[in-house]
């Protein structure tokens, strides 16, 4: 079941490649490689804390209240609180910022969206987190075989990054898109 | 500015796009709810200016924006629970894109009426640029035109493009990234046709 859900999530179903989220980050973050690991580890507590407080407090409280639908709230709320935290311990002792929240709150967001069980919510997220930064080195090596090949101008901007997006999604999904199944191609 | 605006757009544009059907009945839900966003997030900023609460902006100004978003799902929820589902995650993905946190979280504020017709401009150019997009999605994927009703969505069905099926492809998420890698290359084409022309004009005087 777990393997499942981390192949699921990581690959098949990518929040990055699905759900958009944080791709815009990424492709930023393919300039500034410097304290990458650190932010990912700092990005990943911040999740997985949140993740597990607000699906207890959503599950516990708001459900039993009638009022699910503030649940944005407790997410943002855990995020922000946490993420202020270790953002503040990260600056004192190594003196590096890695101030980052609204891919936080999204994955957070999505990860209570989807569960079913406070184990699946962490996991969820913590999966989450994993497949937006495992796909930075993955688009650095894109971006420098792109480069080698000294594309025109007008496709050096990042275009060629997004046909090679569309090529990796339509690989990982190959069995699975529409245009694909049988009886769609008449 | 172009450039950023330009980084500024894609980034809005993967976060619309990608996790959306590839109809134009969600796109034009989804862009009333930014140009909606937009507008709020810029009254907020001006009464957080007015009230000289710069210190705690960022904080209030994401609670608020998380609050603005469950008020606009409340409503579509009233309007067709169908959508309100579909657009669920659509709607914070756009509430916290480039578009709205770019914009809008910077420090300077000047006026109120310059700051609405300033980023009002580049949300409405943004909406003129995606609704031809999400039409054309719509009819080169499903052949046809759809229109958001609270039954859901209703279809206009355009023959003529049914029985071309591999157009399909543009209605899928890899068929999104290469609309937008065709539309960076030619916004990358046109800039460039524009600096070399500012330069001759440069070179003139």
């Amino acid at each position: 079941m777990l393997i499942n859900a981390i192949l699921y999530y990581t690959f098949l179903s990518s929040s990055v490649l699905i759900c958009g989220i944080g791709l815009k980050r990424i492709i930023i973050s393919t300039n500034q490689t410097e304290n990458q690991f650190l932010s990912y580890v700092k990005s990943l507590i911040v999740v997985t804390l949140s993740g597990f407080l607000s699906w207890t407090i959503v599950n516990y409280l708001f459900i039993p209240s009638g009022i699910v639908e503030l649940y944005p709230f407790v997410c943002l709320f855990m995020v922000l609180a946490i993420s202020v935290f270790c953002e503040t311990v990260i600056r004192l002792t190594s003196h590096v910022s890695t101030a980052e929240i609204s891919l936080s709150f999204l994955c957070v967001l999505f990860s209570v969206n989807e569960s079913t069980s406070m184990i699946q919510s962490v996991i969820n997220s913590s999966i989450c987190i994993t497949s937006c930064y495992l796909f930075i080195p993955l688009l650095i090596v894109i971006r420098k075989r792109i480069s080698y090949a000294e594309p025109q101008k007008s496709f050096s901007h990042g275009s060629l990054v997004f046909f090679s997006l569309a090529i990796i999604l339509l690989a990982l999904l190959a069995l699975n898109v529409s245009w694909l199944a049988p009886g769609v191609i008449k | 500015m172009k450039k950023n605006a330009i980084y500024i757009f894609i980034g809005t544009f993967i976060t619309i796009v990608v996790p959306l059907p590839a109809r134009f009945a969600y796109g034009l839900i989804i862009l009333f709810a930014l140009n909606f966003l937009m507008l709020m997030t810029i009254l907020v900023k001006y009464a957080v200016s007015y009230l000289n609460l710069s210190s705690i902006q960022p904080a209030v100004f994401l609670t608020i924006l998380v609050a603005l978003v469950i008020l606009l799902k409340q409503f579509l929820i009233l309007y067709s629970p169908i959508i309100a589902m579909t657009c669920s995650l659509s709607l914070y993905l756009i509430a916290f894109s480039s578009f709205i946190i770019g914009f809008s979280l910077n420090d300077d504020f000047k006026s109120l009426g310059k700051e609405l017709l300033h980023d009002m401009k580049y949300s409405g150019i943004f909406s003129l640029i995606m609704l031809p997009i999400f039409l054309i999605r719509d009819i080169l994927g499903y052949g046809t035109i759809t229109l958001p009703v609270p039954s859901g969505i209703m279809e206009f069905k355009l023959p003529l493009w049914t029985q071309f099926q591999p157009s399909v492809f543009f209605a899928s998420i890899p068929g999104a990234f290469v609309i937008l890698a065709l539309l960076v290359a030619v916004a990358s084409w046109i800039n460039r046709k524009f600096i070399i022309i500012e330069g001759k004009e440069t070179d003139a005087n």
